[in-house]
């Protein structure tokens, strides 16, 4: 499922964000929506993060939301090797992101087995740190593909 | 002052986050405390009287009754010549309420949103 999901053009290997803001707005940037899209999708994703971080802890956070700005499921990974204060649970910084956006009529559960999908793999994230050493998004892509199909 | 149609999709995107919430299955991938729900509903009920004020009763209460019915998208994007609830044909000249300046589908009645040309 993830193959399908996780694209090379919807990575980021090196964002520059520093901030909540800042790392969505990199993030959103990848969907190269227009500017009047672009914003309705970070308020939502605003109003989602202002009831609880969803930066799961260990470096990893799955920013996620249904939007009609997009017309059928979007992942975008991004990754940031200085560290983006997204008031994570453990409070730590966050070095990974996924990016998670459905239409809301994605009458499917689509998004939310995405989501689960992504909180496996977190979770499987978690317990290594040897995705900061992958450079190229090809080879980060198999890695995560990989990692997916691994047994927990 | 935001644009009426853009204020709807806010109240639209705010009920499939509050709906997403309160679903088993989101819960067991991220558990929300209830004061998370209450605030989001919170929310949701400041934007619908900011919308009663500016487009009236009458509309906010329509769009209540649309969700209730279709549960899905019915504030939906109007780039095409098709509305994407119903998938009946748009007249081209379409004609907006001359009341809130809302344009709706003649057939299924969702709010039309007219985005901008872009990616």
């Amino acid at each position: 499922m993830l193959e399908n999901l996780i694209q090379e053009d919807r990575m980021r290997m090196d964002m520059k964000a520093r901030t909540k803001d800042e790392a969505l707005e990199e993030l959103v940037d990848v969907l190269n929506l227009p500017e009047d899209k672009k914003e309705i999708l970070l308020v939502t994703l605003r109003k989602r993060e202002a009831i609880g971080s969803t930066g799961v802890g260990q470096g990893i956070a799955i920013p996620h939301s249904r939007s009609l700005v997009v017309d059928r499921l979007e992942v975008v990974v991004g990754r940031s090797r200085e560290g983006v204060d997204f008031d994570a649970i453990d409070g730590k910084p966050v070095h990974l992101f996924f990016l998670i956006v459905a239409p809301p009529h994605d009458g499917s559960t689509g998004y939310l087995l995405t989501l689960g999908h992504i909180a496996n793999l977190a979770r499987k994230l978690a317990r290594r740190k040897d995705w900061m050493d992958i450079s190229e998004a090809a080879a980060f892509r198999e890695y995560l593909i990989q990692l997916a199909k691994e047994e927990a | 002052m935001k644009k009426p149609e853009v204020m709807l999709l806010e109240l639209q995107e705010l009920e499939v986050i509050i709906r997403d919430a309160r679903s088993q299955d989101y819960q067991k991938i991220f558990p929300l405390p209830d004061s998370a729900l209450k605030q989001l509903q919170e929310r949701r009920d400041a934007l619908c009287k900011e919308l009663e004020r500016v487009l009236g009763v009458d509309t906010v209460d329509e769009f209540r009754r649309l969700w209730k019915r279709y549960g899905k998208g019915i504030v939906i994007p109007a780039g095409g010549e098709i509305c994407t609830n119903c998938f009946n044909v748009l007249p081209t000249a379409l004609e907006p309420d001359p009341r809130t300046g809302l344009y709706r589908c003649p057939s299924c009645s969702v709010f039309l949103y007219m985005a901008e040309e872009g990616a």
